[in-house]
């Protein structure tokens, strides 16, 4: 299955990446393996200790699936399938 | 270093009252015998001659004597600032007269917006033209404000507002605020009218109206800059309106220190109104905490948790707050085209992360005392240089006109900084024409020549943004704001406003607390009165669900109090990212001496919310302006995650005036006035 992932913040900023299409064998997989993947890249090694993270209550980062707050769903463990998108953001703030 | 005979004399020059060289006297002669001192008339050099072979003896003296200067130092200072002190100004005279406020109130109030809003309280009656003599204009400090508490640099501007006929009260950083607290003056409360241009000069305890016919016209660069070459120094710093706040935009803002804007309700208007240009403050007076140890000791753990929290120590001061373009956006809740959806094709073009990649922004730089820096210097290829855009500004004259131009959006933002503009008010009403435009209410014959009003025209975004600020051609009507506008087309609905007041940038359908919070805010289309986006969106303190609308009053009200509370200290909005209530209870306590209870502190933030509240009922609010536009209501969201929603007020706003302790018609009942000392107003 294939899955695109955009980067923001300054996760975008450390890795270059802006956005990638992940080819998975699987049919559908848990968000928790979709940041292990991209954790291998350079500049994304936080997601991977994101990934590693057991204590779901406590997300520091936005991750959205199809722009749901994941945190909203079932955490790392939400479902992604095939054609959807993940977003993923450092903890950020404004106003 | 002085010789005689044998014997090296270290010389020491020193420039003190006699009454300070009397008081070192003893520690002196305790120390050394015959030591000269001069002790002739007042404030008089003096020269020690300081004998080198007693080297530790000497540095003991050293030691004492600063010891001596600063305990006397505290205590005078400890005396002049246990009340707040306001400075009285009247335009229409010419007089001036200082007042110290009740220390009862002080407490009740804090500081900054809370007793700010109680002197509005005492001043005005509620049916007075904000544009008139008799609307006051206030600068209100707080008591952090011009402290080393982080961020504690912030100030207000008070007002009624001529935009909303309601309570004005803009918030700015920058470095007047804390300058303002070192006059020696907490606030400066303005009325009247002067018939001729001035402005004010105020130094420690002493004000002068000063003649600024010639400084009439110029942008607040040009008035930055003339009044530091005029008065000499470098190191004042000025408050002041460009031309859309001498003609009386309804959203005129005065702009602080070049780049730093109390922004919104039209406090420029108001200001212009009275034809005051500038208020130019330099000071020497160091506020002192209560407890200088602990204080020191609070600020520092605090400034740890700033510097260690990833959103306070990382995001902000990386990518500003336009790291939101793409959370938002990507959230469906990024109001484009003046709210007619929630997703802007054109994000990847002019979000945070492109200024930094197109190369626009070239550093950040922080207000007074702020470990987060998060505002941006930036210069364009066309030359241009200055700060911003942030978030709301770089939306409001991006994606809510769909302008994908990220240097049209970048000279727009300049603009508005030079003329004097609210950015969010101003790229929301552009936002209504161009929806007023394309839907045949504004003909093209009305535009005088200009470009076409069609939703994502640069041309059109920075010609109209100029006539707004000076008031010409269709910039006439458009300075009226989005309300007035579409109203003389008999099409008030496309006016996204509450209470007069555009909304920025969240659109609310994909954020029901915040929904709620636009709907309540005090002084209308508002986000920093209650940031649901906070726990809805960004997850801080916790994550909320968005769509939910339950326990979502409970949230509000906090959040409304708190952010009471933070204003009218003189801090940040910014820091609440990491610090939470006790934090401020500590920061706040630390410094005053008094011993707030966290009831008491939210108290406090509650009191403030009901007086502004109270005011606004004087000014003729009613509850049925408690709402939304009809858009965000009953259209519901046409296209991304949020697709389908609307707000969904109705299950959220009984419960809000329960809890506020309000009745149906939001009219504060008198147990919570008694309760909250709120009974005589």
């Amino acid at each position: 299955m294939a899955v695109e992932c955009k980067i923001f913040g300054t996760l975008r900023l450390a890795s270059g990446i802006d956005r990638l299409l992940l080819d998975i064998p699987e049919k559908s997989v848990p968000l928790r393996r979709i940041l292990e993947e991209l954790g291998q890249r350079k500049g994304l090694d936080e997601l991977k200790k994101l990934a590693q993270n057991r204590n779901g209550e406590s997300l520091p980062f936005i991750l959205l699936l199809q722009g749901k707050n994941v945190f909203d769903l079932d955490g790392l463990e939400t479902v992604v399938k095939d054609g959807q998108r993940v977003s993923i953001f450092p903890p950020s703030g404004g106003g | 270093m002085g010789v005689s005979g044998k014997t090296k004399f270290l010389l020491l020059f020193l420039r003190i009252s006699t009454k300070w060289q009397m008081s070192i006297r003893e520690e002196i002669s305790f120390i050394f015998k015959n030591v000269p001192l001069s002790n002739k008339g007042k404030r008089r050099p003096c020269y020690l001659s300081l004998p080198t072979v007693y080297l530790d003896e000497w540095r003991l003296f050293i030691y004492k004597l600063i010891a001596t200067l600063n305990r006397q130092r505290q205590e005078v200072k400890a005396v002049a600032l246990a009340k707040i002190r306001i400075l009285n100004v009247d335009l229409s005279t010419g007089g001036t007269n200082i007042q110290e406020l009740d220390e009862k109130i002080s407490k009740r109030y804090i500081g900054g917006r809370g007793v700010g809003t109680y002197l509005l309280s005492t001043i005005l009656k509620g049916d007075e033209d904000p544009l008139s003599p008799e609307n006051p204009l206030l600068f209100a400090t707080g008591p952090l404000t011009g402290t080393t508490a982080p961020t504690g640099g912030r100030y207000m501007v008070l007002c009624k507002s001529p935009l909303t006929g309601l309570v004005a009260c803009s918030n700015s950083g920058g470095q007047f605020g804390s300058e303002l607290r070192r006059t020696g003056f907490d606030v400066i409360c303005i009325t009247g009218r002067s018939d001729s241009a001035v402005y004010l000069y105020v130094t420690d305890g002493l004000v002068e109206i000063r003649g600024a016919a010639h400084l009439w016209g110029l942008d607040t660069h040009e008035t930055t800059d003339s009044l530091k070459e005029e008065i000499g120094s470098d190191s004042v710093k000025i408050a002041c309106i460009g031309p859309a706040g001498e003609k009386k935009v309804r959203f005129a803002c005065i702009i602080n220190d070049k780049h730093r804007a109390a922004g919104r309700s039209g406090v420029g208007a108001v200001m212009g109104s009275k034809n005051l240009k500038a208020v130019v403050v330099k000071g020497s007076h160091r506020p002192e905490p209560h407890n200088r140890d602990r204080f020191m000791e609070i600020v520092k753990k605090r400034l740890e948790i700033l510097k260690s929290n990833p959103v306070t120590g990382q995001g902000l001061p990386s990518l500003g707050t336009k790291v939101l373009d793409n959370i938002i956006n990507e959230h469906g809740a990024y109001p484009t085209r003046n709210f007619q959806t929630g997703v802007f094709e054109h994000t990847d073009e002019v979000c945070g992360e492109a200024l930094v990649e197109k190369g626009y922004l070239k550093k950040n730089r922080g207000c007074y005392a702020c470990p987060i820096k998060c505002a941006r210097v930036t210069s364009l290829p066309t030359g241009n240089k200055g700060e911003g855009p942030e978030y709301e500004s770089g939306w409001a004259l991006g994606a809510a006109v769909g302008v994908e131009d990220l240097i049209a959006i970048t000279e727009a933002n300049y603009l508005c900084n030079l003329l004097g503009m609210d950015t969010i008010s101003c790229g929301m009403t552009l936002a209504c024409a161009m929806e007023l435009y394309e839907k045949g209410y504004i003909k093209k014959d009305e535009l005088d020549g200009g470009p076409a009003l069609r939703f994502g025209s640069s041309e059109a975004l920075v010609f109209y943004t100029r006539q707004m600020g000076v008031k010409e051609g269709l910039g006439k009507r458009l300075a009226e704001g989005s309300l007035r506008l579409a109203k003389s087309y008999g099409a008030s609905e496309l006016s996204m406003s509450v209470k007069g007041q555009e909304l920025p940038a969240y659109d609310p359908r994909g954020v029901q607390g915040q929904g709620l919070s636009y709907a309540t805010s005090n002084r209308g289309g508002c986000h920093v009165r209650a940031y649901m986006i906070a726990p809805e969106v960004l997850g801080i303190p916790e994550k909320l669900d968005p769509q939910a609308t339950e326990g979502k009053a409970q949230w509000v009200k906090i959040f409304q109090d708190l952010t009471a509370v933070i204003d009218s200290m003189g801090m940040c909005l910014f820091t609440s990212f990491a610090l939470g209530a006790e934090d401020y209870l500590d920061i706040l306590n630390g410094f005053t001496g008094h011993d707030y209870t966290m009831e008491e502190m939210m108290e406090c933030g509650e009191r403030i919310w009901n007086l502004e509240r109270l005011l606004n009922i004087r000014f003729g609010l009613t509850a049925d302006m408690d709402t939304l536009p009809r858009r965000l209501l009953h259209e519901a969201m046409p296209q991304g995650p949020q697709k389908g929603h609307t707000v969904r007020l109705s299950e959220m706003l009984p419960e809000y005036y329960k809890i506020r302790g309000w009745d149906n018609d939001g009219i504060p009942s008198s147990k919570t006035l008694e309760r909250l000392d709120l009974k005589t107003v």
